[in-house]
């Protein structure tokens, strides 16, 4: 399972070395392939931030129409892909090692200590309290470790915590992906939107987008100005389009400026898309933020 | 095999006042096995209660610090630091099972447990289990009132803040434990009057 996105990685590096050439006049393709090598490496646990970097100045290029530029760093991204994921792999295997050992090591302690716990504690306490003077006690028991009802209520809890904690790691991946888009007011924090603005005024608003996806993703926002109640997503040509490569629990914070030439109550509406890592597509991850406005005549 | 805790205890009634190298030389030598092995049982029969070990009564709280009777201070304190330095320097990798184990002992056991050992320093006022369900239900309880007075100070309800307050307060009312035990320390027992 921890290997399978890598060699799946790997696999799709092969691919796009060997076609690499034929995609080198589609710089967009060459990007997409490069975020797919970059997100199944970092779903694998690989630090891959200075890749989601190279990845993000390639779109900015792409953007700004450079396209061999970005077509020239999509392609060393890929190329630096598979020795990333056999770092990752050997990680892998030096953690599992790892944590085999130490606890290996450490059932043979306390086996050891539970076999010796005689001559152990009997030696260090007869050690330390030797000279103390013994009398018949008052019967009542004293300590944690020594007593039974405390150990079988300690080990119940400990269980209860390993089964939880053991399941949560196993589902959490799937359970808690989620991507979120906000909106944020002039001073970049809830609060204050504008409700009424003149015409060519500028709104300055800041759009929060936020990768809970546990990889790094691509997101895209493209923001519209509507007069009409239609659910997202609304299509057609966006006002303006925001796009950038999320390393995994990653928060990007980006102004947004507009002005509106026409008296009317306006929606501004910002939808969250994302290229799938899995098939590269881009897909409307179904969250969008709206901020209705009156523009009138009167400043 | 001679059943060890019969002979301690036939041993306790012969004579009182026993120091506990002789008790468990006389029994060792009279059941043919190692002192450590009697020492064990004897130090088992202590925590049930079956037994009373006194020591020398101490000067001071310092001194009670630095004997036997203090070792559980250390320990506790050095869980504490160990759990503030887990949550505070490992962030990711293969040391994170230990961070979370630290970090839970540290906000559901520790503030519970220094709180019931400063509410009942003797050992014996409540039974271990009770200390256990105490200690875990306490720490619940004042762990959020600790997060309810950050919420009012400039620092907030923030990782470190929570961490470093949630550590001060244990080690408060552990040394305000050790204290109160030293004080019970200081009383000569009933073979050293």
């Amino acid at each position: 399972m921890v290997n399978w996105s890598v060699r799946v990685a790997l696999m799709l590096t092969a691919v796009v070395m060997l076609s690499v050439v034929a995609y080198a006049q589609q710089p967009m393709r060459s990007l997409l392939l490069a975020y797919g090598n970059v997100s199944a490496l970092g779903a694998e646990g690989g630090n891959v931030t200075g890749l989601v970097n190279e990845l993000n100045e390639a779109i900015t290029l792409y953007v700004a129409g450079h396209y061999a530029n970005a077509s020239a760093l999509a392609s060393g991204i890929i190329a630096s892909a598979p020795g990333l994921a056999k770092a990752i792999e050997l990680r892998h295997i030096e953690l599992y090692s790892t944590y085999a050992a130490v606890g290996a090591i450490a059932l043979i302690i306390v086996s050891l200590v539970y076999l010796k716990r005689r001559e152990l504690i009997g030696g260090l306490w007869l050690r330390f309290r030797g000279g103390g003077m013994v009398t018949v006690g008052g019967g009542k028991p004293r300590g944690f470790i020594t007593d039974e009802e405390v150990l079988a209520v300690a080990t119940a809890i400990a269980l209860i915590l390993v089964v939880f904690v053991t399941a949560q790691a196993l589902v959490s991946g799937e359970a808690a992906s989620f991507s979120a888009i906000g909106l944020l007011g002039p001073s970049g924090k809830i609060g204050g939107y504008p409700s009424v603005v003149s015409v060519n005024q500028s709104i300055n608003l800041y759009l929060l987008v936020y990768n809970h996806m546990n990889r790094p993703v691509w997101y895209v926002v493209y923001v519209y100005v509507t007069n009409t109640t239609a659910s997202p997503p609304i299509g057609g040509e966006p006002a303006l389009v925001y796009q950038r490569v999320l390393l995994s629990n990653e928060t990007w914070i980006t102004p947004l400026s507009l002005s509106l030439n026409e008296t009317g109550r306006f929606r501004i509406v910002g939808e969250l898309w994302m290229y799938s890592p899995v098939n590269l597509t881009l897909t409307y991850t179904g969250e969008y933020v709206q901020l209705w406005v009156n523009v009138t005549n009167y400043g | 095999m001679v059943d060890l805790r019969e002979s301690i205890r036939r041993r306790i009634r012969e004579g009182a006042c026993v120091t506990v190298n002789q008790l468990v030389a006389e029994v060792a030598e009279e059941a043919g096995v190692p002192r450590s092995w009697v020492a064990y049982e004897v130090y088992l029969m202590w925590k049930r209660g079956e037994l009373n070990v006194e020591s020398e009564p101490v000067d001071n709280t310092v001194m009670f610090l630095f004997s036997i009777e203090g070792v559980w201070y250390w320990v506790t304190l050095a869980l504490t630091l160990a759990s503030v330095a887990a949550v505070t320097l490992i962030s990711n990798g293969p040391l994170m099972p230990i961070r979370y184990a630290l970090g839970a002992l540290s906000v559901l056991f520790l503030p519970g447990y220094a709180l019931i050992e400063a509410l009942y320093p003797r050992g014996d006022e409540v039974s271990p289990l009770e200390r256990l369900a105490l200690s875990i239900g306490l720490s619940l309880a004042v762990v959020p009132l600790v997060g309810l007075l950050l919420n009012y100070t400039p620092w907030g309800i923030r990782l470190i803040p929570v961490v470093v307050s949630d550590a001060v307060l244990t080690i408060s009312l552990l040394t305000v434990a050790a204290f109160r035990k030293a004080k019970y320390a200081q009383i000569p027992g009933h073979c050293f009057t």
